[in-house]
């Protein structure tokens, strides 16, 4: 069974070029990981303001929520 | 194949990884493969951590299994040797410190990886996101690919199954409480042209890992 020859692995090779994709990865992963960080602070932020309520507020709030989707007020389908 | 007397039982001085014999990170089907393999036996047999390295230098592509057959890749026979011998910290570190050969840095990451606490597998591995030399990788179909030692490092630290590595490694942010794991951004931000993308720099206080950043690449 062949499989073809290996591929040139030679870094000697377009390094301007390799060097430059590498600084478009590096700066895809920085952000990635800023949008990962901003994501983390908004939901604890957010856990925070939701445990700061009192128990009617939060009643409310999941009242609101609940009307707010759809099919609030339908049963749910009897699985056989 | 299996028994305490064949040649592929675990060192006896080897500690448990993870909880369990270290050669079980690599999985049994694969790992019945590996002992079957002509590579495995001619190859493999009675290496020690020194011999092991020439081994690692003569690897031609990183990968799990290729083919009709899914035969293991050296690559991924010499882990599971080493995962057998188990060699200390230290040569595992010179491995992944190792300039000169790739496959040989790879592999030291692969096994870092695989058996290592995740603050040193994101003290070890995160600046080696500063390499983007090319790395072959074998395709399951026996094909090969071009990668690039940073994304090869990515995917074995973002990756549910990063290169059949079935060991899970903690998200960074659980690890460090906070920082960044960019080491490298303050190597980006001096070479210019990032200001566009902004604000870049100000990530990069590394202090936990400042020590290791000099491991960095040759280019």
């Amino acid at each position: 069974l062949e499989f073809g020859a290996l591929p040139e692995d030679d870094d000697e090779v377009n390094e301007l070029e390799e060097f430059d994709a590498w600084k478009l990865r590096e700066l895809q992963r920085v952000r990635r990981e800023r949008a990962e960080r901003a994501a983390a602070e908004r939901e604890k932020a957010e856990l925070d303001r939701r445990r700061s309520l009192t128990d009617e507020q939060r009643a409310e709030e999941d009242a609101k929520f609940r009307a707010g989707k759809a099919n609030a007020h339908e049963e749910k389908a009897q699985w056989k | 194949m299996w028994g305490k007397n064949s040649a592929n039982v675990t060192d006896s001085s080897a500690v448990s990884v993870h909880g369990t014999n270290p050669q079980n990170l690599v999985e049994k089907i694969l790992r019945a493969k590996i002992y079957n393999h002509a590579y495995w036996k001619e190859h493999c047999f009675g290496l020690t951590a020194e011999s092991l390295v020439d081994k690692a230098m003569e690897v031609e592509a990183i990968g799990g299994t290729y083919g009709g057959i899914r035969e293991p890749t050296s690559f991924i026979q010499l882990t599971l040797k080493m995962l057998q011998i188990q060699p200390e910290k230290e040569i595992v570190v010179e491995f992944i410190k190792n300039e000169d050969y790739k496959y040989v840095r790879a592999l030291g990451a692969y096994y870092m990886r695989l058996t290592g606490k995740a603050v040193e597998v994101y003290q070890y591995l995160e600046p080696l996101y500063n390499d983007y030399r090319k790395l072959r990788r074998r395709q399951v179909d026996g094909s090969y690919t071009l990668t690039r030692m940073d994304e090869f490092i990515d995917e074995l630290l973002r990756a549910d199954y990063g290169a059949t590595a079935s060991v899970s490694v903690p998200v960074r942010a659980s690890v460090t409480k906070g920082g960044t794991t960019m080491s490298e951004i303050g190597e980006v931000s001096e070479i210019g042209e990032v200001s566009e993308i902004g604000e870049v720099s100000e990530i990069g206080e590394m202090s936990e890992i400042g020590e290791m950043s000099e491991i960095g690449v040759s280019r």
